[in-house]
């Protein structure tokens, strides 16, 4: 009798999708009628290059811009699966993101400049990972061993970061001339391979192939692996893992350093790009940490679901880079991705909602295979 | 009872899920004012069935009229406009909240923008009072027994002003003492003229309490019978299908050296400062089953929890096999004890993971089931699944891969018990076991804890139903206010003396 049903296509296994794409649809109706009302006359055509993510303009040469804003929401967006997996409400992204490119920037700049070969880029990688991990250790202690929020103890950490990375900034690594950190030297960005050829844009660099390969690592860490198996059962019953004997505390760090280093990560990948990423000086907690977020929501919190996402919402910021053409302000992408992040947080609303309709129409088909089922 | 008019009428009612059909071609008629039972097996669609009567499931197809009118209950808001009210297995109600409150959530009586609270307080009391619901209004939920949160949700249905009241296994979390109770409060609901729809698994209770009986057994209806015409032994027959056992089987007990022993156990309540289990000291032997007795709240699941380790002890000392286990971490105690917890969602299953994850809960980080190197063998997974399934016979829409979620109550316990007596520790300790299941499914289970102990294992069994206690153990320790009362022998005492135990009447003389 299973092996019918499995047989069978059964939609209602894909809500989940389907919530994340009324999501976006919801996300980019709003963005719609925002741009109408701003300039009626040329929303429609802003539109339109918003929803062609710009290559109606710009051409293939924007895979490589889609690309680059697709690497760091990648590794906050997985970042970001790992830690609600495993219930641990992690939204230190900015600040470990931040942390990491700091400590991206630094390494490149004093110590791994020098080294041979790929070392010169790896070294930095590895401490941003490292960097991200640490800043998201605090907060970890005081979860596991003092039931602090997480919530509150990571954004804390946003904070105490905004303010200790100016500090540092100013003393180590500030370019005065241009108002922002110092360029790091050629041995040390990533390299390109084939990147340029084959996205035909000469600054495309291989960020975005190490963040997919780490969320393909995720994936497989959470879904193959007796450490998955145990952070996601403490995410979805923490009483039940208990009783298991998992050791809570020490999943709850392992999460949490996890997902810092995956944030960090992702600021070292994007500050040693080929292309150029400086941090400049204004009191600003890092999107890309938050973008992790509404990665995360849109991919049903699955590491792979992450990659479909990330490039989504960088498909759409490529394509609101082109919105100052028709003059409007690019800021319309940072509303787009809220009405999304908002949608998504409704999502298991839409679930519920989509499953109900779903077995309404299921109706209609059990009356012609009625005898199927038995 | 002839010529009574029809307040429901189910048509042909058919209810699907993933890979079974939980309800099939229902049809039956519910007499106003009467008390209905419904009895099946573990899984037969009882629940189901109340659901889709509460418009928490729409059908796939068939009608219910209500009161001679051919209704569409799209969500449970339309079931309590008609007047309809269910009491859920798993209570709904909101723990930091005063009984009042929970009561008047959603129904709040406002004058102007602001709540009038003395009107509702008003109706909640006539009411109270009226069915004998004897209850604190400005009680917090979470400071209250299991017994008054069913009060308090009884409560709220009639508030609602609900005529049609449906209980799912009311009685399963309730004491003896509540369950007689909760008995009276339903004879005298039906005599004011409420209908009364009970779904339970406890056969004297139905043929004591209702008027009619409807059997389901696999999704479809077998029967509907008259309850004063029927026995108990015809009840079990129809629903499973052969005849049951109600008595447990088995020979003496041999017991061998002490597998646990426990001395001097104290835990105090870290609020209330109270000695909720105070210097228990017992001791069980391989091949013997010693019942725990008495009544809910006398400290006996603190007990269970800090055998478990679920909960610190303050005091006292744990041995296993000899082996000092009091400060060992949970881990180490499941490698030597396994353990069927009270509270099934809580403890026993991860909801949202699927029955093979479920099953695996207590094995997926031993060898076999894992690599060297921390990769799942889901193979492995699929084939112990496969194997428990079957020899406990846990019964779902898709077998394995079904999410613990969407199982019948009392499939999850079954899942539960498979996997704990399946661990093959020497010690098993095994609190409410049975609870939830069909007798069919009970009469297994306390075959294998005899099994169990014929196989050299020592069983602790923690239940609150005096039957199974008496049935089954072969010594048995009574606990009231924390401490032990006596240690009997179930051949030479009578239930009520048990009783007398229980309530701290009888104590036996210190050695
Ligand atoms: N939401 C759901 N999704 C999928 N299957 C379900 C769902 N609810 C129930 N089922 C399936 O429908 C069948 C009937 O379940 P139901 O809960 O009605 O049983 P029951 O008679 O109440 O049993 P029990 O005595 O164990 O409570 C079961 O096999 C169960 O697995
Ligand atoms: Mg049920």
């Amino acid at each position: 009798m299973s092996e019918k049903v499995k047989r069978k296509f059964d939609i209602t296994k894909y809500t989940g999708l389907l919530s994340s794409l009324i999501a976006i649809v919801g996300g980019l109706l709003v963005a719609f009628f925002v741009l109408m009302i701003t300039n009626p006359s040329k929303g429609p055509i802003a539109f339109w290059t918003l929803i062609t993510g710009g290559f109606g303009m710009g051409g293939i040469k924007n895979l490589g811009s889609l690309f680059y804003f697709a690497t760091p929401i990648l590794c906050t967006g997985i970042a970001m699966c790992v830690a609600f997996q495993a219930g641990i409400f992690n939204i230190g992204g900015p600040g470990q993101y931040s942390v990491g490119a700091l400590a991206a920037i630094l390494t490149a700049l004093y110590v791994s400049k020098d080294l041979p070969g790929p070392l010169a880029w790896i070294v930095p990688l590895i401490v941003s990972t490292l960097a991200g991990a640490a800043w998201a250790l605090i907060p970890g202690i005081l979860k596991a061993f003092f039931n602090v929020n997480v919530v509150i103890g990571t954004i804390m950490f946003n904070y105490i970061e905004m303010y200790y990375m100016m500090h540092w900034i100013n003393n180590y690594c500030y370019d005065a001339m241009k108002g922002q950190t110092r360029a790091v030297p050629g041995s040390t960005k990533l390299p390109q391979w084939f990147m340029p050829s084959i996205t035909s844009n000469k600054a495309a660099d291989i960020g975005i192939i190490i963040a997919i390969i780490f969320a393909v690592l995720a994936w497989v860490l959470m879904e193959k692996t007796e450490l998955g198996y145990e952070l996601k059962a403490c995410g979805k019953n923490a009483e039940a893992s208990r009783y298991a004997g998992i050791k809570s505390k020490r999943n709850i760090m392992i999460s949490i350093l996890l997902s810092g280093a995956l944030c960090g990560l992702g600021g070292g990948l994007t500050h040693l790009s080929v292309s150029g990423t400086y941090i400049t000086m204004k009191e600003a907690l890092a999107a890309e940490g938050f973008n992790g977020i509404a990665v995360a929501c849109l991919a049903n919190n699955s590491p792979l679901g992450a990659i479909f996402g990330a490039l989504f919402l960088a498909f759409l910021t490529v394509g609101g880079n082109y919105m100052q053409i028709f003059g409007f302000q690019r800021e319309i992408v940072s509303v787009i991705t809220s009405v999304i992040i908002y949608f998504a947080a409704f999502s298991l609303l839409l679930k519920t909602y989509i499953e109900k309709l779903l077995n309404r129409q299921k109706k209609e088909i059990n009356k012609v295979t009625g005898e199927e089922l038995k | 009872m002839e010529n009574t008019e029809n307040i429901i009428e189910f048509r042909h009612i058919t209810k699907r899920f993933p890979g079974i059909i939980a309800c099939n071609d229902i049809s039956l008629d519910i007499r106003k004012g009467e008390i209905h039972a419904l009895l099946g097996e573990n899984g037969a669609g009882k629940s189901t069935l109340m659901s889709v009567l509460f418009g928490m499931y729409t059908p796939e197809e068939g009608t219910i009229s209500i009161r001679g009118q051919e209704v569409k209950i799209t969500n449970p808001r339309v079931a309590t406009e008609l007047g309809i009210g269910m009491v859920h297995q798993h209570f709904k109600l909101v723990q930091n909240y005063t009984v009042l409150q929970n009561i008047v959530l959603g129904s709040e009586t406002v004058k102007g923008p602001f709540l009038d609270m003395d009107v509702c307080r008003k109706k909640v009391v006539e009411l109270s009072q009226k069915y004998g619901l004897a209850i604190d209004p400005d009680a917090l939920i979470e400071n209250i027994t299991v017994g008054q949160q069913q009060r308090c949700e009884i409560l709220k249905m009639l508030y609602r002003e609900a005529e049609i009241l449906i209980f799912d296994e009311p009685t399963a979390v309730l004491t003896p003492q509540e369950i007689d109770e909760l008995m009276e409060i339903m004879k005298g609901l039906a005599k004011e003229g409420h209908t009364i729809l009970f779904i339970s698994h406890k056969l004297e209770e139905i043929k004591r309490v209702s008027d009619r009986v409807t059997i389901l057994r696999r999704g479809k209806l077998i029967q509907t019978l008259n309850a004063a015409d029927t026995t108990t032994t015809q009840m079990g027959e129809l629903m499973v299908g052969r005849s049951v056992n109600f008595h447990v089987e088995k020979g003496p007990a041999h017991p061998g050296e002490v597998a646990l022993d426990v001395q001097h156990l104290t835990m105090i309540n870290s609020e209330t400062k109270k000695r909720v289990v105070n210097d228990v000291s017992f001791q069980v032997r391989k091949g013997e089953i010693l019942a725990i007795a008495g009544i809910d709240g006398n400290g006996q699941s603190e007990l269970i929890y800090g055998l478990t380790g679920l909960m610190p002890i303050d005091e006292g000392t744990i041995r296993i096999n000899g082996e000092d286990y009091t400060r060992k971490s949970i881990r180490d105690r499941n490698l030597v004890m396994s353990h069927i917890p009270e509270d099934r969602h809580k403890f026993g299953l991860v909801l949202d993971y699927p029955l093979s994850y479920n099953l695996a809960l207590k094995n997926y980080f031993k060898p076999g089931f894992v690599s060297k190197i921390g990769f799942l063998n889901f193979g492995k997974f699929d084939s112990y699944a496969d194997e428990l399934i079957n020899k406990f016979d846990i019964r779902s829409g898709q077998g394995k891969i079904t999410m613990a979620r969407s199982m019948s109550g009392g499939n999850q316990q079954k899942a539960i018990v498979a996997r704990e007596i399946d661990q093959g520790c020497d010690v098993l300790v095994a609190v409410q076991p049975t609870r939830g299941l069909d007798v069919g499914a009970i009469e297994f289970i306390h075959k294998q804890l005899v099994e169990q102990r014929d196989n050299g294992k020592a069983v602790l069994l923690m239940s609150f139903e005096l039957d199974e206690v008496m049935d089954v153990a072969d010594r048995i320790i009574v606990m009231f206010e924390g401490e032990i009362m006596g240690t009997l022998d179930p051949k030479q005492v009578t239930v009520e003396e048990v009783g007398l135990y229980m309530a701290g009447v009888k104590r036996e003389e210190k050695k």
